[in-house]
């Protein structure tokens, strides 16, 4: 369907920006808008799709290893297990392998999702709430931090 | 990870049994029992609930006169979870045609409405490698004790049958048609895809799916493979829905509308 986000598209767009000499790269269609942008000297993707949100850039350091996390199936993306609790995870938290950091409606099924790598969340990308697609990058993690 | 994890053959469910007059929510308690390490089939049953829930947070109304419990399963992890939530709405349909007379029919994804008025929720939680089965129906509820937004369509199975019913009859009909259905789920699922279809009332209507952004209006044309539901819009296209609030909308042929 024309309408679908193609997050394969995405990827590839990160993938390109993040090999070449480019600072900041826009990709525009009518379904998707697509903004790399290089954060800092050791270059590491930072991503924002439409619908998603946006904030203060992750603090670029040499360090800095940032692995996007994917959502692992389609529905809607739920910070908490309820809006009277706090959130899984926020930006700058550390977790562990294996644990919750999010959770994803479909079906009426509230499926938790893992971290499947420790480290810190260096960016949460879609608001509570909202519908995600298979593959959409849901957080940024920095891999290179620990506990 | 679990020993003994299911396949979902022959699941014998309702052990062991822990029933409580109140809990916050037994989907909770459930998913302590998990971190227990609590087999496949625990099940957990409360009087009340005082902070039952449904989708988005929303409170379940769970006043007593109601079967409020919560089933643990652990189902193989490569097996598609979406039409589980589909499967134990047949259950819980077929539960209640047990009781009652006239169909129970489900409106996408797992609620159960009989003759308009819905008399079960369903929400279902992973944790870890379990899958909590959060089961509400109203056995004998008088509606007058229910806020009245949920009064106004909502049922009860006594009130439809003209007489009392045991919350423990249906338990007991509810884990034996839970267990059937998790079974033909396993087996892959075409079974619970026909059932579900047989009851599925949307098809055919116009409904409107709200969600963050635009609504998606169209008209209900079934389930797909997954349980999404599929619904084909003013342009033809079919767009496949697995999340959102499903609302019905009048047609242009409608003169109330």
């Amino acid at each position: 369907m024309s309408e679908r986000i193609d997050f394969d598209q995405v990827r590839e767009v990160i993938r390109i920006a993040a090999e070449s000499d480019l600072i900041e790269l826009e990709v525009e269609s009518p379904a998707l808008k697509v903004r790399v942008k290089k954060a800092g000297p050791n270059p590491a993707p930072e991503t924002s799709a439409s619908a998603t949100a946006t904030g203060a850039a992750p603090g670029a350091d040499d360090q800095d290893r940032l692995e996007t996390v994917a959502a692992p199936m389609v529905g809607t993306f739920y910070r908490a297990s309820s809006p009277e609790v706090p959130p899984f995870v926020k930006e700058g938290d550390l977790v562990g392998e294996g644990q919750v950091i999010c959770v994803i409606e479909a079906m009426k099924l509230f499926n938790e999702i893992q971290a499947e790598k420790s480290g810190r969340i260096a960016r949460v990308l879609v608001d509570n709430a909202s519908p995600v697609e298979y593959g959409q990058p849901l957080f940024l993690l920095d891999t290179s931090a620990r506990a | 990870m679990t020993a003994g994890a299911a396949t979902g053959q022959a699941a014998r469910l309702g052990w062991p049994l822990v029933w409580v007059g109140e809990l916050g929510s037994t989907n909770d308690l459930a998913r302590l029992l998990v971190g227990a390490g609590c087999p496949e089939g625990a099940v957990v049953v409360a009087d009340r609930q005082t902070r039952g829930r449904g989708r988005q947070g929303r409170a379940w109304a769970s006043p007593s006169g109601g079967l409020w419990c919560s089933v643990l399963l652990y189902p193989s992890a490569d097996l598609p979870q979406g039409l589980l939530s589909l499967a134990v709405a047949v259950a819980v349909a077929e539960t209640a045609e047990q009781f009652v007379p006239g169909p129970a029919r489900i409106r996408w994804p797992n609620d159960v409405e009989i003759a308009g008025r819905k008399v079960a929720g369903i929400l279902i939680e992973t944790a870890g490698a379990a899958v909590v089965v959060g089961v509400g129906i109203n056995v004998g509820i008088e509606l007058q004790v229910m806020p009245p937004e949920v009064a106004a369509r909502a049922g009860s199975l006594h009130l439809i049958a003209g007489r009392p019913i045991e919350r423990r009859a249906v338990l007991e009909a509810l884990l034996a048609r839970l267990a059937d259905r998790y079974s033909a789920w396993a087996a892959g699922g075409e079974a619970v895809s026909d059932a579900w279809s047989s009851r599925d009332m949307l098809r055919g209507t116009p409904v409107a799916v709200l969600h963050s952004g635009p609504a998606i209006e169209g008209i209900a044309e079934g389930i797909n493979r997954e349980g999404a539901l599929r619904i084909r819009t003013a342009t033809g296209a079919i767009r496949q829905v697995v999340a959102g609030d499903v609302h019905q909308i009048c047609g242009p042929s409608d003169p109330s509308g």
